[in-house]
């Protein structure tokens, strides 16, 4: 954010990333390829083949994020933040309907994909097979329907940051994991 | 069906000053705005993820729309793209401030194009001169409380020292630099009920809690609400313009959306347009017959130019720079001049300016931004290391450049054929693409700006944006001129043909400046709305 840019990256910045599939991306136009979603509440959202609701996806959803910003050496990640609260709470705003239905038709595919090759659903998996899934969603080398793979993994990715360093009114961010991480600053108001 | 001597149509910039000045001449005020009203308590607030990241300042893309693309074969795309702020004072309740004169060359965009023998550009002079909307300049900036001005009122905001390094470097590239004035007070003025700045950590893209920034809310609001003649209501959306006869308009149709969206008609002797470049063409043109006269509205878009370079400033070398005042307030190059040898190797007579600051502390969006730059994707493990050393080890540093960006036949506003907006209203669509000359603008900004950066010692310099545009800095869509035929409202600020209706916005300044302009857009609504008290004082018996 420049002096003069009141936006962040994943709203609609769309030179940051590469004019993927963005956090207000507009539900009238879905990826290439997806099948349209009636949903208002979230109980339709189905990648077409499958009725999977938003608890259905979440272990999947939590997983992929527990890699994209993990607990490590280094000290925690959105696992210790709160991510399963932050993401659930997340997705039910009804401004984020596009990046709802979204994530999940990537989490569906996700699971799938692990199944279909390890025998394990993507929650079973261990670090490294789950790493490798992801590198290939990020390096582009699998060619889902209904959505981009690099702009699944970079919502997510935008929404693990959210959890980890946002608000922890939003519900992530438990007893500022993430603030303490960067250095220990509290960013909500009245510091000034 | 209330009547009122003046209705304005929008709380920004434009807007808010022509209604405190008209109620202070004695007419009775009717201010209407689409957003809320928002509290100082809530401007305490420093969430990312609601203020920054949620559209709280703009309506939301899934209701209301604008749509972009980037020539006529290009499909229009939705996006917040244009929208300023939609919140009782406009663009000034979270803007940053930097409140930079105009310069006379500013206004004489078509001829020194002419000279330079540019073409493909539909740029012209301004037809109001600059002298009579300069001389308002020290009006605005006593009234908003604009400090660091060289001679000013009121004394400068403490400076990180790394504007010390600015001035040597600045010396050392024989580049000119000055301090950047800004709307933001240094002393409380109690009579506002307005305390200084209390340099938090955050300020720019959020509400100030102090009332220290020169907001519309805090300054010509305030002022005219307590006068007892300005009335303001929130959550109105102005859907169409209504005429009384040929060439007058009678009032509005106004949505009260906080009353479940009943439509009412209002009146009034007097419409003043305010609603910012884009959203002002759009009811225009969403008014029908007799609003377009010359069929200009709409075009002439322009966005001020922008170029973004980074780099980083480590701790280990440069322990200063973890602590002191969020603000270095130095800018280059103020007024676009150029040296003789760059003026002919480039093919440009002026270009614009640069201005140093931190990158913006919000820390979701800086985390963000280490994970994407330079294109990849970063996460897990490595994401983390950086974020942790970015947040720890040093800072990065921006400079920013805005420069002129010149109107020409591919960049206008109209209304969307195919997208309506959640009244059932067709949207504004943007069509944008840069003028050759921006290029070359940009390209020098850039350049000088890694310049700068590395001489004050930063490390991994690189451009972050080597040609955008500010979408927030918009103007040109009802630009005044002489005549119908190549512009939308005439130097007193009306729309031809009419008698009374004003458009007071960015819109009708005809080019982008050389520096962000809002300081001019105040200062020529105080000068529209001097000529429409004249106007009224004339008309009494
Ligand atoms: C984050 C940020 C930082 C900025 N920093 C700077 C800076 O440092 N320096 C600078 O010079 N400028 C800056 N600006 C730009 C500045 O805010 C604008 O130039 C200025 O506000 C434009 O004034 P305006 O009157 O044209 O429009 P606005 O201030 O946007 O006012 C228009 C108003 O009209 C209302 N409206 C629109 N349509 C309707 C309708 N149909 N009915 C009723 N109401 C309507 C809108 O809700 C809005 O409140 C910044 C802006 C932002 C967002
Ligand atoms: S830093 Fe100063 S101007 Fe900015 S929000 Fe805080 S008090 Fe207001």
């Amino acid at each position: 954010m420049s002096a003069f840019d009141r936006r962040s990256l994943l709203l609609g910045g769309a030179t940051l990333l590469g004019g993927g599939a963005l956090l207000s991306s507009c539900p009238k136009d879905p990826e290439p390829g997806a099948p349209a979603t009636k949903d208002a509440g979230g109980g339709d959202d189905g990648d077409g083949d499958g009725q999977m609701s938003l608890d259905d996806v979440m272990p999947t959803l939590v997983a992929v994020c527990e890699r994209l910003v993990p607990s490590d050496d280094l000290g925690p990640g959105v696992k210790e933040a709160g991510i399963d609260t932050y993401l659930r709470k997340a997705l039910a705003d009804p401004r984020m309907k596009a990046i709802k239905s979204m994530t999940q038709r990537g989490a569906v595919w996700v699971a799938r994909a692990a199944k279909k090759e390890h025998g394990k659903w993507f929650v079973e998996l261990d670090d490294a097979a789950k790493d490798a899934l992801i590198t290939r969603l990020v390096k582009g080398e699998v060619k889902p329907k209904g959505f981009t793979p690099l702009a699944f993994v970079r919502v997510l990715l935008a929404l693990s940051l959210e959890a980890f360093l946002g608000d922890p009114r939003h519900g992530g961010n438990k007893d500022q994991v993430g603030w303490k991480f960067v250095g220990g600053i509290t960013w909500s108001g009245r510091q000034g | 069906m209330a009547s009122w001597d003046v209705i304005v149509i929008g709380s920004g910039a434009g807007g808010a000053p022509v209604a405190e000045r008209l109620a202070a001449a004695g007419m009775n005020v009717l201010v209407l705005e689409r957003g809320k009203r928002f509290t100082k308590a809530q401007f305490e607030d420093r969430d990312e993820i609601e203020w920054c990241r949620r559209d709280r300042f703009v309506p939301s893309i899934l209701t209301d729309p604008h749509t972009r693309r980037a020539d006529e074969a290009a499909k229009a795309m939705p996006t917040t793209d244009g929208w300023i702020s939609s919140i009782l004072g406009g663009g000034t309740i979270h803007m940053s401030g930097f409140f930079l004169r105009a310069r006379p060359e500013d206004t004489k965009l078509g001829s020194r194009l002419k000279e330079q023998g540019t073409t493909g550009h539909s740029a012209v002079d301004w037809a109001v001169p600059f002298d009579d909307i300069a001389r308002y300049y020290p009006t605005v900036e006593d009234e908003m409380g604009v400090s660091g001005i060289a001679g000013g009122k009121l004394a400068p905001l403490a400076e990180h020292p790394m504007a010390n390094r600015a001035e040597a470097t600045a010396k050392k590239l024989g580049l000119p630099i000055e301090r950047t004035p800004r709307a933001i007070l240094t002393a409380a003025r109690p009579d506002d009920d307005r305390a200084a700045c209390a340099y938090r950590l955050v300020c720019a893209s959020y509400g100030c809690p102090n009332d220290a920034r020169g907001s519309m809310l805090v300054t010509y609001l305030r002022r005219g609400e307590k006068s007892g003649k300005v009335t303001v209501w929130t959550e109105a959306l102005v859907t169409k313009l209504e005429k009384a006869g040929p060439d007058r308009v009678s009032g509005v149709r106004v949505k009260r959306l906080d009353n479940g969206g009943v439509e009412e008609t209002v009146t009034a002797g007097v419409v003043v347009l305010a609603c910012g470049a884009i959203e002002s063409a759009r009811l225009l043109l969403l008014s029908g017959e007799g609003f377009n006269p010359g069929g200009n509205v709409g075009k002439n878009l322009w966005f001020s130019l922008y170029v973004d370079v980074n780099a980083w400033f480590p701790k280990a070398t440069m322990p200063e720079v973890m602590t002191g005042s969020p603000f270095i307030h130095r800018s280059l190059m103020v007024g676009g001049a150029l040296k003789a040898d760059e003026q002919k190797t480039l093919g440009l007579d002026r270009a614009g300016m640069l201005d140093l600051l931190w990158q913006h502390d919000n820390p979701i969006h800086r985390a963000e931004r280490l994970a994407i730059e330079g294109g990849g994707t970063l996460w897990g493990r490595a994401l983390k290391e950086r974020i942790k050393q970015h947040f720890t080890e040093g800072r990065s540093m921006l400079c920013e450049g805005f420069g002129e960006s010149i109107p020409h036949a591919g960049a206008y506003v109209d209304l969307d054929p195919a997208t309506k907006d959640q009244h059932g209203l067709p949207v504004a669509r943007l069509t944008y693409a840069h003028h050759p000359r921006d290029r070359k603008v940009a390209e020098h900004l850039a350049k000088t700006g890694l310049a700068i950066l590395k001489d004050m010692g930063g490390q991994n310099a690189f451009v972050r944006v080597g040609i955008g545009e500010t979408l927030i800095l918009q103007g040109g869509t009802t630009r005044f001129g002489d005549e119908a035929k190549d512009s939308v409202t005439s130097p007193a600020g009306l729309v031809h043909g009419l008698k009374n209706l004003y458009v007071t916005d960015g819109g009708v300044l005809p080019s982008s400046m050389t520096a962000p302009g809002t300081l001019t857009i105040v200062a020529n609504a105080l000068r529209v709305a001097a000529g429409i008290v004249k106007q009224a004082g004339a008309a009494r018996p």
